[in-house]
């Protein structure tokens, strides 16, 4: 029987390719995504994949290459910069973080617009399409983007699990944190630091909407089963991989519909039988 | 400057004017994404409707697309209501749904007709001014201006009739809901505006152009005022200059209109957040040094005693 998966996954390379990656992807979008769902920072990695579209325009117009790694630099060099900005706006004034955010991811993605008609108006061949951005391309996974993806959900992984207690501290008691002497900036700009770093490797594959996605709807499934973190954020990476693999198999077996939509419908699904199954808590979020 | 580059900026300015009237009360209520995911979400609501419908420039489109919108709204209030999860998880868990709900309508249905998302992002400004409205054979300019029109003038309208109820159940709905005011009619009917708006605005400039309208200006504004009605002046202020410069910019660089009327929101927004007195980046800075040299004084001074 192990002969036969193993003769399915050998004929089925391309099908295969697309599962790990997207897996992989997703159970680390899972981990990370529990924090931000806990601190009510969720949607900054829809800003965040909304900035990055500027800085692959500007790798592309720079280098004239569509190398991912390239493109990938650029992503998280914008996103990085809208971090930043992000950072600086809170630390100065009193506007709210989702008017920030919602001001930010506007503000780069019409810069990335801007890049991308000077992109089109070049007479250069291999030109960046925006669909392929918006969408991913996780079809075509090649195995050097699947090692990528790996290398760099690896990398995310090791650093969450070598800051677990800091991060976990920062989190819940961000008062006892800084009392005990914690960085609380430090710790922030490590985990703004993976996030882009995974949506810089995600986005290429799957998407802006769909890492969106992945960074919220595993985390607020599993809030729902549990309220310790350990086994939160365990959970949030099961429901993240297990969902792009279902929704990966699934697209496979459908004709014609992209891979990340179907990913996103999975992982929402599951999160909303979460929030309707689950009995309900005496304390809110 | 001709009468094409005219039309446009008199459509842009007037998308300007109706987007930043909700997105200000949006911007105070601190639920400004919510004017992403309904932009987002809107996508099913247009998918369907064609499929029903199967004419690309019916008008019925932009109705399926405000029921997605008030759809998407409605769904994300419900999730938070139950007290589940955090307003922007909710917003986060909804808006991708209806979108990759539409693509897979789009991908399943619709190959063979040319449904462009770029055209929910992008918007046509560039070729708004083409697209007439003639009435009894008489040409009334593009059909865009008098739809921007509208909008403008309905949410300009409803500001002005309901302007004691939209403060009061912004500012305090735990006492409007007292005193017999009704809060929950209030903010769905700002969402229901909200998505009409980002609807026919979406259609002429995108629907990163309308959430550029709807947060920025007032994210600026609240660096400058807190009173509301110099805020919804400043607001309307940025977001028309900030339109007239993206479209100034557009013609002379050849770029994205939409891009470029977005770049500009962020330029005077960026601006305003450096220099704004009192609120500002330079300001808060030197308080705070002020404030910490102050307070370092005063403390060797205790000390010396």
């Amino acid at each position: 029987m192990i002969s036969c998966g193993v003769s399915f996954f050998a004929t089925h390379y391309t099908l295969f390719m697309v599962i790990v990656g997207t897996t992989m992807l997703g159970a680390t979008c899972g981990l990370l995504g529990t924090f931000g769902l806990l601190k009510g920072h969720s949607l900054f990695g829809d800003a965040l994949s909304h900035a990055a579209l500027p800085g692959v325009a500007c790798a592309f117009l720079l280098t004239h290459s569509k190398n991912p790694a390239i493109l990938m630099a650029g992503g998280a060099i914008t996103g990085a910069l809208a971090t930043i900005c992000l950072f600086i706006a809170q630390r100065f004034t009193r506007l709210k973080l989702d008017t920030l955010l919602g001001t930010l991811l506007s503000v780069f993605f019409g810069l990335g617009l801007i890049g991308m008609t000077v992109i089109q108006k070049l007479p250069l061949p291999n030109q960046a399409a925006l669909n392929k951005f918006i969408f991913g391309s996780a079809a075509t996974l090649m195995p050097q983007d699947v090692y990528c993806m790996a290398f760099v959900c690896f990398t995310v992984i090791l650093c969450l699990a070598c800051i677990w207690k800091e991060v976990c501290l920062a989190t819940f008691d961000t008062v006892f944190a800084q009392a005990a002497g914690y960085r609380l900036a430090w710790i922030d700009c490590m985990l703004a630091c993976l996030l882009i770093l995974l949506i810089a490797v995600g986005l290429q594959t799957v998407g802006v909407i769909l890492m969106s996605a992945l960074l919220i709807a595993p985390a607020a499934a599993a809030r729902q089963w549990t309220t310790q973190i350990g086994s939160m954020a365990a959970c949030a990476a099961c429901i993240g991989g297990v969902s792009c693999l279902l929704g990966a198999c699934m697209s496979y077996h459908v004709e014609h519909i992209p891979t990340g939509p179907i990913i996103v419908v999975v992982v929402t699904s599951i999160a909303f039988v979460s929030l309707c199954i689950t009995p309900s808590r005496i304390k809110t979020v | 400057m001709n009468s094409i580059s005219l039309s446009i900026s008199a459509i842009a300015l007037l998308s300007a004017v109706a987007c930043v009237l909700p997105g200000t009360f949006l911007v105070l209520r601190g639920v400004a994404l919510m004017s992403d995911a309904i932009s987002h979400a809107i996508l099913p609501g247009i998918v369907i409707m064609f499929l029903l419908v199967r004419q690309l420039n019916s008008p019925l489109l932009l109705v399926g697309a405000a029921c997605a919108g008030f759809a998407t709204v409605v769904l994300t209030e419900y999730i938070f209501n139950t007290k589940r999860l955090k307003k922007d998880a909710a917003i986060g868990l909804v808006f991708p749904l209806f979108f990759s709900v539409g693509i897979i309508l789009i991908s399943l249905y619709t190959r063979t007709i040319h449904l462009d998302v770029d055209m929910v992002l992008l918007g046509e400004l560039a070729f708004a001014p083409f697209d007439r409205l003639h009435i009894f054979s008489y040409d009334l300019g593009p059909c865009a201006l008098w739809v921007m029109g509208v909008f403008a003038l309905c949410n300009a309208l409803f500001t002005l009739i309901f302007y004691k109820e939209l403060t009061l159940s912004t500012f305090d709905p735990v006492f409007a809901y007292a005193i017999g005011f009704r809060p929950r009619s209030v903010y769905y009917a700002l969402m229901i505006l909200t998505s009409i708006t980002a609807v026919g605005a979406f259609n002429v400039v995108g629907s990163i152009v309308v959430v550029a309208l709807m947060l920025a200006p007032p994210a600026g504004a609240l660096l400058v005022t807190e009173q509301l009605k110099p805020l919804l002046i400043t607001s309307i202020l940025f977001a028309v200059s900030s339109a007239l410069l993206g479209c100034s910019l557009a013609t002379y660089a050849d770029v994205s209109l939409a891009g470029s009327i977005a770049a500009a929101n962020g330029l005077i927004f960026f601006i305003v957040l450096i220099v704004a007195p009192s609120k500002g980046i330079v300001s808060s800075w030197w308080h705070m040094r002020a404030t910490r040299k102050r307070l370092a004084t005063e403390l060797s001074q205790k000390e010396c005693l």
